[in-house]
């Protein structure tokens, strides 16, 4: 029998915890320096407009010549940079003004004028108008708010079994989300999930929910460490990005969900032993089926990375970042943030008599 | 064999000779993306407020026809903002009287009066909104059929919201051509020109107003503007007298667009040419003078040409937007794009690539991993696939393949496994604990049923949103992966545990290859 991880085995993942925090804020810190420092995130035309041409040439293509060309069509200004090979190129210029929906028929041409020993084909055109992005933006913001909306419900519910409270929440949420929406029209969904945030946050701490946020932070670090690689590797921000971190925020939260069962699960049969070693045997019980099925899907994330085409490259590039800090997190921080979670809550069950509840070590 | 397993293989057979059946061919059976045939998608947003001010300008002659005609001392008729019309009088004027004036257009027209000489006349809210629903609604049904002259094969026109329609052509090649097309608004109005500006920038006499002359550059066929006319600010003749339109070619070869006009049309244009010989005629389309012929002599048969050099396409296309008509506003296109049928079809061969070998991956792995049972799994991985495809073709669902969507298909193979890991690894910790090989098989299937919905439901989740808020392409994405997720259900825990019970069944197990 081939076998990834022995039976047995036992990495003491918890005592590394300080040097893999430690990592993990550092990795964090150096991706939002980098979106600091490129004055936000990259956008792509999804989101802030713009045109957006492809162009295949019959023989490869020589950049500066193309931004010459461009230049005495009035686009000297546009971004052009080599899209998978030497023959194709792709050339990101602002809004065109006015109804010139005809911009790519006219760059085709100078570039055909210009080179006039090969063929130039318009391979592709994206005019995204202003209000198109703004949209679209919306849209993205939405949907992240919402699938984090809907993993904290169903977090909530699913490990805590308070369906009830979850219920709570996802009406609190609504709630709050919906008068804000009401009571300030043009808010930004920025704010609003930021508001999310911080409203699921405060009831978790308020309601003890410590796996659901435990692995919701396990969820944040693992969009974060994405968002901020991407910025670092200068991609561009668009549809399918979003796409990738929702996917991410669903994938990396099943390792999650399988640890953190076992943990309840050794709970019941190991009452008198440190919660530190309870969850550090079941993240060392459940190492093999983690890396396994990462491991799988690692592969074919990489297969997309390595042949899917320039189009899906970026995409491929997020899902891999992301499940790779997935992994990373479920191993080495969820169970982690759940200790010290445990230790904190007991600290303060010890200082807030009142609060005391009948079972003071409960973890079910 | 017993009845129960009997039905369950018969059950799974059917699914994927059902499946198989509705997919094959898959180029013709499954419906591509537009980013994977190439075509054109088109946002357009209706400037339904340039269409109330139309509808308003129309209303404004009407009464100060009516007025005039009842002899009310009427001194200025015009629309205030998008809301109505205000009406001054040389002297104060009764409410009776301007009321049946007004009701006489608009029976539930209010009027009220804002100074003693000055009445304005309110369009109901309820009016306003019927202006804006319906202009968006004929400006759809106008492009349908621009779109259905112009001959474009499965063609998609929907609304989009309150005021934005959606357009997609699948399979278009001349993407410019059908832009030009369905982005006209196509106003065609027949002007008297009044004189020609002295100098640049100087103010039209009253009742005129100034419109660019646009004439085609023999050199880069673009249009561009040669100079301008004051023309009288009311049109003569409009688009929507027109009887027919044709592109027809001239002993040069040039092509002019022939127009008909209809009974009413005709009368008024005779009367036109009549009482006007010896001035000039502007043919104006969207603002833009084509050309400004001079009347020779009164033309009685109601048939009038616009020339301008036109190629015989685009005098094919005018032809069909003036016979169709003018949209009822203008429309701005605010999303445009176009993707060329040879990127459409690199990355159809991209995504198969990625596909095959992301499945090679998984399908060695597995056997290096779990021998017998990573074959079990394996054969549940295909009928997966095959049933995913048999899904996106079912005629009801409406599901649409893109680029993202196949790398859904991908991502699907990889996580449809890892219900068979899960349950693979389970088997062998019951093995260890010293299980037969029987009973840790079950309790596999049995204890790892619950984390794999978990893992799936969380997908899902994300999936859904996604499906909700996404558009176009990514929208793909979410399809894909959500129906491969609950195929997986099916196929990694019902298939897979199926083809377990029949090896059960056929013979006495003691070992088994994981």
């Amino acid at each position: 029998m081939l076998e990834l991880v022995p039976p047995g085995l036992n990495i003491d993942f918890l005592g590394k915890a300080k040097v893999c925090i430690t990592i993990s804020a550092v990795v964090i810190l150096i991706g939002l320096a980098s979106i600091v420092l490129h004055g936000g995130l990259n956008e792509g035309i999804d989101f802030s407009g713009g045109t957006l041409l492809q162009l295949r040439f019959s023989q490869p293509a020589v950049l500066g010549e193309v931004r010459e060309a461009l230049g005495e069509v009035g686009l000297g200004k546009s971004i052009v940079q080599h899209f998978g090979d030497q023959h194709e190129v792709l050339i990101r210029t602002g809004q065109p003004p006015g109804a010139r929906q005809d911009i790519g028929q006219q760059v085709q041409k100078a570039l055909q004028d210009r080179f006039p020993g090969q063929t130039v084909e318009l391979r592709r055109v994206e005019i995204v108008g202003a209000q198109v992005s703004a949209d679209l933006r919306r849209q993205a913001l939405f949907a992240l708010f919402y699938a984090i909306l809907g993993t904290v419900v169903y977090l909530s519910g699913r490990f805590e079994a308070k369906w009830g409270v979850a219920l709570g929440l996802a009406v609190t949420l609504f709630v709050i989300t919906y008068g804000i929406t009401q009571w300030f029209p043009g808010v930004s969904p920025t704010i609003l999930i930021i508001v999310a945030l911080v409203v699921s946050t405060v009831f978790g701490l308020v309601l003890d929910l410590r796996y659901a946020l435990a692995a919701i932070i396990a969820i944040y670090h693992d969009v974060l460490v994405t968002v901020g690689f991407l910025s670092l590797f200068d991609k561009e921000f668009d549809l399918q990005i979003v796409a990738a971190l929702l996917t991410i925020i669903g994938y990396s939260l099943n390792d999650t969900i399988v640890i953190f069962d076992r943990i309840r699960e050794n709970m019941r049969g190991q009452r008198r032993e440190a919660f530190a070693k309870v969850v550090n045997d079941s993240v060392n019980q459940t190492l093999s089926r983690t890396l396994l099925t990462t491991g799988h899907t690692l592969l074919v994330v990489l297969a997309l990375f390595l042949l899917g085409g320039e189009v899906l490259h970026d995409f491929a590039f997020a899902l891999l970042v992301g499940m790779i800090s997935g992994t990373y997190s479920t191993i080495y921080i969820a169970g982690t943030i759940l200790v010290y979670w445990q230790a904190l809550a007991s600290r303060l069950r010890a200082r807030t008599s009142p609060f005391r509840t009948t079972r003071p070590d409960r973890v079910s | 064999m017993g009845r129960d397993l009997l039905l369950k293989i018969g059950l799974i057979v059917a699914v994927v000779v059902a499946s198989v059946i509705l997919a094959v061919p898959p180029r013709e059976k499954i419906h591509l993306g537009l980013d994977l045939q190439g075509g054109l998608h088109l946002v357009l947003e209706v400037q339904v407020d340039k269409g109330i001010e139309r509808v308003l300008e129309r209303r404004v002659d009407a009464l100060r026809r009516d007025l005039v005609a009842k002899g009310l001392g009427v001194v200025a008729v015009e629309p205030y903002g998008l809301q109505g019309v205000r009406m001054v009088f040389n002297k104060p004027t009764e409410r009776g009287a301007v009321e049946e004036v007004v009701r006489n257009q608009d029976p539930s027209g209010e009027v009220r009066q804002s100074s003693s000489e000055v009445w304005l006349y309110d369009l109901s809210a309820a009016e306003l909104q019927h202006m804006r629903t319906s202009a968006v609604d004929q400006a759809l049904e106008k492009i349908r059929n621009r779109i259905d002259a112009f001959g474009v094969s499965e063609p998609s026109i929907s609304k989009q919201g309150t005021q934005r329609i959606v357009v997609q052509l699948p399979g278009l090649q001349d993407t410019q051509r059908a832009i030009d097309l369905i982005g006209k608004t196509a106003q065609l109005e027949l002007k008297l020109v009044h004189s020609q500006p002295t100098t640049p920038g100087a103010t039209p006499p009253p009742g005129t107003q100034v419109l660019p002359l646009k004439k085609k550059d023999p050199k880069s066929r673009q249009l561009v503007e040669a100079g301008g006319y004051f023309v009288e600010r009311r049109a003569q003749v409009t688009g929507d007298m027109l009887a027919d339109a044709r592109a027809v070619p001239d002993e040069m070869g040039q092509y002019y667009v022939l127009m008909r006009l209809d009974n009413r049309g005709k009368r008024i244009f005779e009367r036109l040419t009549r009482e006007n010989v010896g001035k000039a005629l502007a043919i104006v389309l969207d603002d833009t003078i084509f050309s400004a012929p001079v009347i020779q002599e009164p033309i009685p048969g109601g048939e009038a040409r616009i020339t301008g050099s036109f190629t015989p396409e685009e005098a094919r296309d005018l032809a069909i937007v003036l016979r169709e008509g003018a949209l009822p506003a203008p429309v701005t296109i605010i999303e445009n794009r176009a993707v060329g049928p040879t990127l459409g079809s690199d990355s159809i061969a991209q995504g198969i690539r990625a596909t095959l070998l992301g499945g090679t991956l998984v399908v060695l792995f597995m056997v290096v991993y779990y021998r017998l049972s990573g074959l079990i799994a394996n054969l549940a991985l295909l009928l997966n696939v095959v049933i995913l495809m048999g899904v996106l073709a079912l005629p009801g669902l409406g599901a649409t393949l893109t680029l993202p969507g196949i790398a859904g298909i991908i991502l699907t193979l990889g996580m449809a496994v890892d219900a068979n890991v899960l349950i693979f690894e389970r088997i062998r910790e019951e093995l260890r604990l010293g299980k037969s090989v029987r009973a840790a098989v079950d309790a596999g299937f049995e204890r790892a049923f619950s984390a794999i919905l978990d893992s799936n439901v969380t997908t899902v989740i994300a999936a859904l949103v996604l499906f909700q808020f996404g558009t176009g392409p990514v929208k793909g994405f979410a399809v894909t992966l959500t129906i491969g997720i609950a195929v997986s259900m099916f196929t990694a825990i019902f298939v897979s545990k199926t083809i377990f019970a029949t090896i059960f069944r056929m013979r006495r197990v003691t070992r088994v290859s994981i």
